[in-house]
């Protein structure tokens, strides 16, 4: 049977998107790949595909609890019931017997803290796994826009499951990050699968202002004109409440914020809003997006700059996902790297703070890094440094790879040396994106080339250098006075609407 | 910026009245942690002891998305603006001017009076989960509508919809009319304005249930009120269904097995409790357990709080019971120090503890 036969037989499509078929071909043919696929491009297929062809089951590492949740959910809704998520909401009972009946399942998905567990690496020895899939695979990766410490331990993992056939997928990763993947997976020969990065569909512009009001007045006018529905990103999350309070008040009422600090549920709502089209526009921090599947965005803005091209190239990447036409326009005024600069900082420990770790650990004797590790944890370290939780993780990362402590004269220096890299790394790489910002040529062609690709085609709607029409993207007929929030409701009918439907007539 | 203006008001919202609320309680004996832990529901037992003593159990757990950051620049803000001010012991005491914002904030918005976060803890949050994920689930089945996106993506909460339904004897049809049945009349009981609020807050086939910032705007209040009001209905149903389970023969349902303690004490106390009712005295407690005596006597004076029927006789004499009892009302107060200074005879910090315990709010 042709791979075709089977998309239709499992899924109902005839066709493959971009990517797709070379990616099940090179799994089906028994090799390691490294497949780049653009966000929205259905990642997920390339290892559903291959667990039906096998008939064999597929572990899939995902680093979000959100995105695990989702991509489970996804398959579930297809009609598949043997799906498990191994991640902190299961209960002990439900642990347990998801255990016991590990090989009934065919979609096994773990968070990589899980991956710690003896019992479910055990269990997961004990199984034939047709497909190891790494989701997100760039997290592995230091130089990866979203490092994971938790994911180093991936190299080893894979290597007690027995090596098994392996998937690392990723959506943006250059060159440099893609061998890093390959290398900290215990350095295989993988194939490499990489669809462009480019997306024809989405015209790119960058606007540069001299204040912040002017820029402000921008973003309300080009929120009134464009179709949407829309994201605008934030970099800090009080900007995006209060940009989303200042548009509402200016007649934008279907819109929201979005961060990580709202409650969870809170979050759901906003999300499952946006899906359903009951709001048309979003004001977001980079939280916002990951295994959202909302075909029709129309316009992404970026408010302020995110901290490389990755994440841009990911975040614009959430329009136009049904291949129609769509405008990613990024907004700048002069000095809003200083933000990003200063997350950078925050990001990993400083100085005087590995300095500090490291005597405390004299003083504790630790003799090994794996002790060391673990006194980190024991002792509520992270209050006495004034250590947030990512430079924390990193820290212990590092010990955990040093097998004696006997030099710590050393090891201070090592650790200093690593800190200082990552952070000229990070700098560079802003760098880089304010470059493109003020860049007098095709943005495309940058984009393709920072990460070492071709454009295939311009698009007639290319970028501001090539020329674009940016009213090509504005609504066709603007409603006049723009609807109430909602209408005014009757609890009592809507509640008996909800439960017995056709009751209120 | 993307300021609004706005009148500057003393108390900006329901949250920060409730803090005010707090500090006000609570009168300096503590420090702002105290506040912290309470509206987060830490379950220690200085929490414990202290929501009781200080009165203030009903607000216990009933902020938990409360961040430390945030409630010390609210705590800043009182004091820039003259309604708290700090201590010689660096916590914090309502000033006069703190009182009279407090009385006229509440006059304004009332204290949502069903709320009860010490008796009910986290079965309301399960509550809540679990209903509103029923009512979507029922909704979209009877319009035979498959494949929808749970609204709660709590797998544990998902599997237990699934059982409840499949479970039920009755159609679909019959179980969405008779849940309607027993909601209607526990809505009409509470303010039009809760029972709009909770109904905005469902999902259905047809649209997504609104966050409380978008509830607030509709309704022209402000969000952390809403929240409150929320919680109040919320509060309000479960402790209607829990004393007339006949009358709520689907909606108790899904109060059972609600991860809460009958008897919410923390788990180390627990196990002192174990030992104590086997008649081992505290000292050989403290030493099985590899604890300090001070340590068992916080699980004593936990015990004593929470269980009116606890025993605390082997630990205190009557006469001095009644003497401290009689010293911290008369003088209105519970500051340890001050209780053993007045007393006759001599008594530990621990003795005065457990009659405060006993006594706490009626002092």
């Amino acid at each position: 049977m042709k791979l075709e036969a089977y998309l239709e037989k499992h899924f109902g499509y005839t066709q493959f998107r971009d990517g797709q078929k070379e990616t099940i071909s090179e799994i089906m043919a028994g090799n390691h790949t490294l497949s780049m696929l653009p966000t929205g491009t259905g990642k997920s297929l390339c290892y559903q595909l291959p667990v039906y062809m096998m008939n064999k089951p597929a572990v899939i590492v995902s680093p979000l609890l959100s995105l695990m949740q989702d991509q489970a959910e996804q398959i579930k809704v297809r009609g598949e019931k043997r799906v498990v998520s191994f991640n902190s909401f299961l209960s002990f009972e439900e642990k347990r017997y998801a255990l016991n009946n590990l090989h009934t399942y065919r979609f096994i998905f773990v968070s990589p803290e899980m991956l710690n567990s003896r019992q479910l690496l055990a269990g997961l020895k004990k199984l034939d796994i047709g497909l190891f899939v790494i989701d997100e695979a760039h997290c592995i990766s230091q130089w990866g826009y979203d490092f994971r410490p938790d994911y180093l331990n991936l190299g080893p993992v894979r290597k007690q499951l027995g090596d098994p056939l392996t998937l690392a997928l990723t959506a943006t990763a250059t060159p440099a990050v893609r061998s890093d993947i390959i290398k900290e997976l215990g350095g295989d020969e993988f194939t490499e699968i990489l669809s462009s990065v480019d997306r024809g569909n989405i015209a790119l512009k960058a606007e540069k202002f001299s204040s912040y009001e002017e820029k402000e007045q921008r973003l309300l006018t080009l929120v009134k004109q464009l179709q949407g529905p829309g994201i605008v990103y934030f970099s800090s999350k009080k900007t995006a409440e209060t940009a989303a309070a200042f548009l509402q008040t200016q007649g934008n009422g279907r819109s929201a914020f979005y961060h990580g600090g709202l409650e969870q549920e809170q979050r759901i709502l906003i999300q499952q809003q946006f899906i359903n089209g009951e709001l048309d526009l979003i004001c977001a921090t980079s939280a916002f997006g990951m295994g959202i599947n909302k075909e029709n965005v129309r316009y992404v803005i970026h408010f302020q700059m995110p901290m490389q091209m990755e994440s841009y190239v990911q975040e614009i990447g959430r329009a136009g996902r049904d291949g129609k036409e769509s405008a990613a326009i990024l907004l700048y005024l002069e000095g809003d790297e200083g933000l990003q600069l200063s997350f950078i900082e925050r990001e990993l420990p400083a100085i005087n703070q590995v300095k500090g770790i490291v005597h405390y650990l004299k003083s504790k004797n630790a003799s090994s890094g794996e002790e060391a590790a673990r006194l980190l944890q024991k002792d509520d370290i992270g209050a006495l440094f004034a250590l947030n939780e990512i430079q924390l993780r990193i820290i212990q990362h590092m010990l955990l790879s040093l097998h004696d402590l006997q030099d710590l004269k050393l090891i201070e220096a090592e650790m200093i040396s690593f800190v200082e890299n990552r952070k000229e790394g990070k700098v560079k790489k802003l760098r880089t994106l304010l470059s493109w910002i003020h860049a007098n040529t095709c943005r495309r062609e940058l984009i393709t080339r920072y990460f070492h690709q071709k454009i295939q085609q311009k698009p007639e709607q290319c970028c501001d250098y090539c020329g674009i029409d940016l009213e090509g993207f504005y609504q066709k007929d603007p409603p006049e006075n723009p609807a109430e929030f909602r209408p005014i409701f009757d609890w009592k009918e809507e509640l008996i609407e909800m439960l017995v439907p056709g009751r209120n007539e | 910026m993307f300021f609004m203006k706005r009148v500057k008001a003393m108390v900006d919202n329901f949250l920060e009245a409730l803090i005010l609320k707090c500090l006000q309680k609570v009168n300096g004996e503590r420090s702002i942690s105290g506040t912290y832990h309470l509206l987060k529901g830490k379950k220690s037992s200085q929490t414990i002891q202290d929501s009781h003593l200080f009165g203030i159990n009903r607000f216990f757990g009933i902020y938990p998305n409360i961040n430390r950051e945030e409630l010390n620049s609210v705590i800043q803000k009182f004091v820039e603006n003259g309604l708290a001010k700090k201590l010689p012991n660096n916590n914090y005491a309502v000033t006069a001017a703190g009182m009279k914002e407090l009385e006229h904030y509440f006059k304004k918005y009332p204290f949502p009076v069903h709320v009860n976060g010490w008796d009910i803890q986290n079965t309301g949050v399960t509550f809540w989960k679990r209903l509103s994920l029923l009512i979507q689930t029922i909704s979209n089945l009877v319009r035979k509508q498959k494949g929808f996106y749970p609204i709660q993506k709590d797998p544990g909460i998902q599997k237990w919809i699934k059982n409840y339904i499949s479970g039920q004897k009755l159609s679909r049809q019959d179980l969405g009319a008779a849940l309607l049945k027993e909601l209607l009349p526990l809505l009409e009981e509470v303010s039009s304005q809760e029972r709009e609020i909770f109904v905005l807050r469902l999902s259905s086939s047809k649209r997504t249930g609104l966050t409380y910032a978008q509830i607030a705007q509709q309704l022209n209040l402000e969000e952390t009120y809403v929240y409150f009001l929320f919680v109040n209905v919320i509060h309000y149903m479960i402790t209607n269904i829990k004393s007339e389970k006949n009358l709520y023969k689907y909606l108790s349902i899904l109060l059972e097995g609600a991860p809460v303690a009958e008897k919410p004490i923390t788990l180390s106390t627990h196990t002192t409790y174990q030992y104590l009712l086997n008649g081992v005295d505290k000292e050989e407690v403290a030493r099985l357990r590899n604890l300090k005596v001070s340590t068992i006597e916080d699980h004593i004076v936990e015990l004593a709080l929470t269980d009116s029927h606890f025993d605390t006789s082997p630990y205190l004499q009557k006469e001095l019971e009644q003497e401290i009892a009689s010293i911290a009302i008369s003088n209105q107060t519970r500051k340890l120090k001050e209780i053993k200074e007045r007393l006759t005879g001599n008594a530990s910090y621990f003795q005065i503890r457990l009659v405060l315990a006993r006594y706490g709010e009626k002092i």
